[in-house]
């Protein structure tokens, strides 16, 4: 390249360009690659477009409120309720009472009208 | 639509075109805008497999946003420049730790080959001064002097001021000459100018 006049000004700027032409070509091969990304990029996109397009509401509905798995849970605790419900006369009832009972204990302890009689009392 | 039609397309509407499924918009985008992303990597980079690998990932990526793409947010080349210039940082990074592996540049048979090394150790001491120039500094000069971006596109860049931009360069570039003037000889300059 010419170097103009050396000043130091043009000395950096024709420093500048040569730095700008030292860039080599990109090469074809890279052109291939980026454009085939391209058309990859688009090909999943519209798998994804009709992938979702092509699933019915039913079955949207049942992957949204969680499929197979939440259904098997839904369905295990039905059943231990209606079994609870249907066979329970045997089981013990006593952890029950006794929370009832402590129940009233704490009622009767924690009254709080239990001085009240006095303050009338005391007028 | 028609090849020709597309090239006279803003890189916006190309982006949406292509994200539209339009055929040709992403050929159109990549032949415009390659050669200067490729450019801001390899000045980044120095290093042409590197450069390569970096403008095709931000392609890729390019592609991949192309569907969430507002034409009027942004423009295109603003985002490549700014993942290009993230992808780049990421590999000094991982360069200066040692895991990226060191690639040597192909010798140019051509027969100016002398001539071109002197081209090259020239552009070597352009960019062994740039690097020894404060981050701010050597940034704001790369993008104006070797990526070609105004003022104002740098201001945004940077996030600072049009006026801060400029005190940059003009800082940057007198430091450049200060360093360059012991270089003279491998500049091929003999005089006593810088």
């Amino acid at each position: 390249m010419t170097h103009s006049e050396h000043t130091p000004d043009n000395e950096l700027e024709d420093l500048f360009n040569s730095a700008r032409q030292a860039v080599p070509v990109p090469s074809d091969a890279l052109y291939e690659r980026i454009v085939k990304a391209s058309a990859q990029q688009t090909a999943i996109r519209n798998q994804q477009t009709n992938g979702a397009a092509s699933t019915p509401w039913w079955r949207q509905l049942w992957q949204d409120i969680g499929g197979m798995p939440s259904f098997a849970g839904l369905t295990a605790a039905a059943i231990l309720g209606v079994w609870i419900g249907a066979f329970s006369d045997g089981v013990s009832t006593t952890s029950l009472e006794f929370l009832a009972v402590q129940a009233a204990d704490e009622t009767d302890f924690l009254d709080p009208f239990l001085g009240l009689d006095f303050t009338y009392l005391e007028g | 639509m028609p090849f020709d039609q597309l090239t006279s397309l803003s890189n916006n509407a190309l982006l949406v075109a292509y994200a539209n499924g339009t055929k040709g918009a992403a050929q159109v985008l990549t032949q415009r805008l390659m050669p200067k992303v490729f450019a801001q990597a390899y000045h980044m980079l120095r290093n042409r497999a590197d450069a390569e690998d970096v403008t095709q990932e931000a392609f890729v990526r390019l592609w991949r946003i192309a569907p969430d793409w507002k034409q009027d947010q942004a423009k295109v080349t603003t985002w490549l420049y700014r993942v290009v210039a993230n992808l780049c940082a990421d590999r000094l990074r991982k360069a200066r730790t040692g895991t990226l592996e060191e690639a040597p540049e192909p010798v140019d048979p051509s027969p100016s080959a002398g001539r071109r090394l002197q081209e090259q150790s020239r552009v070597n001491a352009l960019y062994q001064a740039l690097d020894a120039l404060p981050e701010r500094q050597r940034q704001a000069v790369s993008m104006r002097h070797l990526d070609g971006l105004a003022n104002p596109e740098i201001a945004r860049e940077l996030e600072l001021s049009v006026e801060a931009v400029e005190s940059l360069i003009s800082r940057g570039k007198q430091k450049l000459k200060a360093l360059l003037q012991n270089r003279k000889t491998a500049l091929g300059y003999q005089d006593d100018t810088f």
